[in-house]
C-alpha cells in the first residue's frame, strides 16, 4: 500500500503528467498513420527516454503503446488499412460497418473496449506479477538458462509462416550478441580490431535500424497512396456503444483473458492476441455467419484482446526479464543499459518502478477514452498528411536518435546495417520478432550456461538436478520436440495416403 | 529483393562455415574445455542445419535454384531506398564538416523534393523538423550534435 502511494506520488507530478500527455499524443499519431507501428514508435522514443529517470521513461512507453494500439483501429475503419499490425484482424469488419455509415459507432466501440481490455491486462499484470516473482526469487543460473530457452523457443513457435525461417531469425539475433568481449576469458570475438565493437552491437541503434530505418525503406519503396478518408460523424458517437458493450460483456471478459495470456507468451504480442480472439469469437458466436459483413461482435473481441495483450507482455518482462513482445524487448534492452536488471530483484530493490508501471497502465487506459475521442475527430485529417513528407523526418529522427546514445557515428553505421538486414529479412518472409528476442536474451543464455558449466565443472546433468530447473528443462524439451513430432506425423500421413493411392 | 529458399540456405551455410573457421583461432579454457568459441560454434551448426532444411524445402517445392528478383518493388522504389540509405551514409561522412543544422535542412529538402512533396510544405516541414530535433536533442537532452566547420 505504501508503495502504491509512493508510485502515485511519483506519477502525479507536473513533469511526469506532461510526459504522459505528450507520449499519448505521439502514440495516437503514430498508431493512426498506416505504415508506422507501435514498435517503431518505441524504438524512436527510446533515445529520448534514455536520458530520463526510469519512472517517467517507463510511463512514456506504457502510455504510448496503449494509445498506439487503439489508434491503429482508426485508419482500419476509415480507409481499410490497419494503422498497426494489431488491428489487422478486424479491418474488413470495421470497414464494412463504415460503409454502412457507422464509422463513429465502430470507433466508439473500439475506444471503449480498448480501454476495458487495457484495464483487464493491467489488473492481471498487477495480480500475477508479484506471485510469479515469489517463485522467481529462488531461481539460479540454471533456471534462468531454461527460462531463456523457453522464451526463445516460444518466440519461434508463435511465428506466422515457416518455423524454419523463425529459427533462422532467432539465430541471427543470437549471433549478433556474440560480437564483443566474451564472459569466460574476456576474449574479443568478431570485433575485427574495431574498438567500438568491444561492447558488441549497440542495442538502441540496432533497434532503431530494425524498426525505424527498415520501415522507412519499405514505405518509400511503394507508391504514396492518397487516402480519401471518410469524415467521422462524432456527434452522438457513443449512442448505442455502451449497450453494445454490455450486450457482449462476456466476449469482453473472454477476450481480455485471451489477449493477456497470449501477451504473456514470449514473442506473441497484441497482434496475435487479436487474431486468436477474433477466431474464438467467430467460433462460439451465435451469429457466426454475419462475420466479415460488418458485425460488431468480432470487433469487440479483437479490440479488447489487443490492448489486453500489452499488460500481459509486461508480466514475463518484469518478473523474469523475458520480453513478452517486441516493445517490452526494447524496454528490457534499455533497462539493461541503464544497469537495471528486470527480474525478481526489482520487486525488492526498486518496487517504486514496478508500481509506477502499474499506476501508469491504469492511468493510460483511463485517459485513453478522452484522448481517443480527440484522435477519432482528427482521424481523417491525420490520414491526409502525405506519407512522403513524414518519411524524411522519421529518417532524420532515426539518425540523430542513434547518434545520441554514445555520440558516435559508429552507432549510426550499426543502425544502417541493422536496417538493411531487417528489410531483407522481412522481404524474404523471415520474421524480425524472434531476432529481437535473440538479441535481448542471447547474453543471458550464453552467460548463464557458461557460468553454470564452470561452476559444475562441465557436468551437464546439473541442469536437471534442481527440481524447478528440471521441470523447466522438461518443458523446453517438450517445446523443442513439438515441431519434430508434427513433421513426423505429417510424414506418416503422407506415407499412408501414398500407400492407399498405390493400392487403388 | 526476394531470394529463393535455396539461395538463402546456401548463404546461411557459407556464413556459418566462415564463422566455424574463424572461431578455431579463439583461445580455450585452461583444462581444454571449450570457451569463447562454444556459443558461436553451436549457432553456426544450427545455421547449417537450417540452411539444409531451407534447401530441402526449396527443392521439394520445385523452386528455381537461384532466383533473385526485385519483388513487387519498382525501379523507382529501389532508387528511393538508395536515396534513404545514401542519406545515412552522408551523415556518417559529412555531418561533422557541414554541421547538423545545415546538413539536416539540406538533406530533408532534397529527400522531400525527390519524394515529390510540394515545395512549400516541404520547406516548412524541413525547417520545423530540423529545429525540433535541434531543440529536443541539443538543447533539452544536451547531445553534442556535430557543429561543423562554420559552427552551425
Amino acid at each position: 500500500m505504501e508503495n502504491i502511494l509512493t508510485a502515485i506520488s511519483l506519477i502525479v507530478q507536473p513533469y511526469v503528467l506532461m510526459i504522459i500527455c505528450i507520449s499519448a499524443i505521439y502514440g495516437l499519431f503514430v498508431g493512426a498513420i498506416p505504415g508506422l507501428t507501435a514498435t517503431m514508435a518505441t524504438a524512436l522514443l527510446v533515445p529520448v527516454t534514455f536520458f530520463m529517470d526510469p519512472v517517467p521513461a517507463l510511463a512514456a512507453i506504457v502510455t504510448m503503446e496503449a494509445m498506439a494500439i487503439f489508434a491503429g483501429d482508426i485508419p482500419g475503419a476509415l480507409v481499410r488499412i490497419p494503422g498497426t499490425p494489431s488491428s489487422a484482424a478486424y479491418v474488413e469488419e470495421s470497414y464494412a460497418l463504415t460503409q454502412k455509415g457507422k464509422a463513429g459507432f465502430v470507433l466508439g466501440v473500439d475506444v471503449t473496449v480498448a480501454a476495458i481490455g487495457g484495464l483487464v491486462g493491467a489488473v492481471i499484470l498487477i495480480l500475477l506479477a508479484p506471485m510469479l516473482a515469489e517463485v522467481a526469487m529462488q531461481f539460479t543460473s540454471f533456471e534462468y538458462f531454461w527460462l531463456a530457452c523457453i522464451g526463445l523457443s516460444c518466440s519461434v513457435l508463435v511465428t506466422k509462416g515457416s518455423l524454419l525461417k523463425g529459427l533462422v531469425s532467432l539465430l541471427i539475433g543470437l549471433m549478433m550478441t556474440t560480437v564483443g568481449v566474451d564472459i569466460t576469458l574476456g576474449f574479443p570475438r568478431f570485433t575485427f580490431e574495431i574498438t567500438d565493437f568491444l561492447n558488441g552491437f549497440t542495442f538502441i541503434p540496432a533497434m532503431i535500424g530494425m524498426f525505424g530505418v527498415s520501415e522507412v525503406m519499405r514505405n518509400v519503396s511503394t507508391e504514396d497512396r492518397n487516402f480519401s478518408a471518410v469524415a467521422v460523424q462524432t456527434k452522438k458517437m457513443f449512442a448505442g456503444v455502451l449497450s453494445t458493450v454490455r450486450k457482449y460483456k462476456l466476449n469482453v471478459a473472454r477476450s481480455g483473458l485471451i489477449g493477456t495470456f497470449v501477451g504473456i507468451l514470449p514473442g506473441a504480442g497484441a497482434d496475435i492476441g487479436a487474431w486468436i480472439a477474433y477466431a474464438v469469437s467467430k467460433k462460439f458466436s451465435r451469429d457466426s455467419e454475419k462475420y466479415g459483413t460488418g458485425h460488431i461482435e468480432g470487433i469487440v473481441d479483437a479490440g479488447t484482446a489487443n490492448n489486453a495483450g500489452l499488460g500481459g507482455a509486461w508480466v514475463p518482462a518484469l518478473v523474469f526479464g523475458i520480453p513478452g513482445d517486441s516493445i517490452t524487448a526494447i524496454v528490457i534492452g534499455v533497462l539493461f543499459m541503464k544497469g537495471l536488471r528486470p527480474g525478481p530483484m526489482i520487486f525488492q530493490q526498486t518496487p517504486e518502478i514496478l508500481y509506477a508501471v502499474y499506476v501508469t497502465f491504469i492511468l493510460a487506459n483511463l485517459i485513453l477514452i478522452p484522448f481517443g475521442i480527440l484522435a477519432i475527430k482528427a482521424g481523417s485529417q491525420m490520414l491526409r498528411i502525405p506519407r512522403n513528407m513524414l518519411m524524411p523526418a522519421i529518417l532524420m529522427f532515426c539518425i540523430v536518435g542513434s547518434f545520441a546514445i554514445n555520440n558516435t557515428n559508429f552507432d549510426v553505421g550499426v543502425m544502417l546495417v541493422c536496417g538493411i538486414l531487417a528489410y531483407f529479412m522481412e522481404v524474404n518472409d523471415i520474421p524480425v520478432a524472434p531476432a529481437i528476442l535473440g538479441i535481448v536474451l542471447g547474453r543471458l543464455l550464453e552467460d548463464s550456461f557458461m557460468v553454470s558449466m564452470i561452476k559444475s565443472d562441465w557436468d551437464l546433468t546439473v541442469f536437471f538436478q534442481r527440481p524447478v530447473s528440471s521441470v523447466l528443462g522438461i518443458i523446453t524439451v517438450i517445446l523443442w520436440s513439438g515441431p519434430f513430432i508434427a513433421v513426423y506425423r505429417k510424414w506418416r500421413k503422407e506415407a499412408k495416403n501414398n500407400k492407399r493411392g498405390n493400392k487403388k | 529483393m526476394r531470394m529463393s529458399n535455396v539461395a538463402i540456405g546456401l548463404l546461411l551455410i557459407i556464413f556459418a562455415c566462415s564463422v566455424l573457421v574463424h572461431v578455431q583461432s579463439f583461445p580455450k579454457l585452461d583444462n581444454g574445455y571449450p570457451g569463447p568459441a562454444l556459443f558461436p560454434e553451436v549457432l553456426a551448426v544450427l545455421f547449417i542445419l537450417c540452411g539444409i532444411g531451407l534447401i530441402i524445402q526449396g527443392i521439394r517445392n520445385r523452386e528455381k535454384v537461384l532466383k533473385f528478383d526485385l519483388g513487387t518493388v519498382t525501379l523507382a522504389g529501389w532508387i528511393n531506398i538508395a536515396f534513404v540509405l545514401g542519406t545515412v551514409v552522408c551523415y556518417i561522412f559529412l555531418a561533422e564538416y557541414v554541421g547538423f543544422l545545415i546538413f539536416s535542412f539540406v538533406v530533408l529538402m532534397v529527400l522531400m523534393k525527390w519524394l515529390k512533396v510540394k515545395m512549400l510544405p516541404g520547406l516548412v516541414m524541413s525547417i520545423a523538423v530540423t529545429l525540433a530535433i535541434y531543440l529536443l536533442f541539443a538543447k533539452i537532452l544536451l547531445v553534442p550534435l556535430p557543429w561543423g566547420l562554420w559552427g552551425w
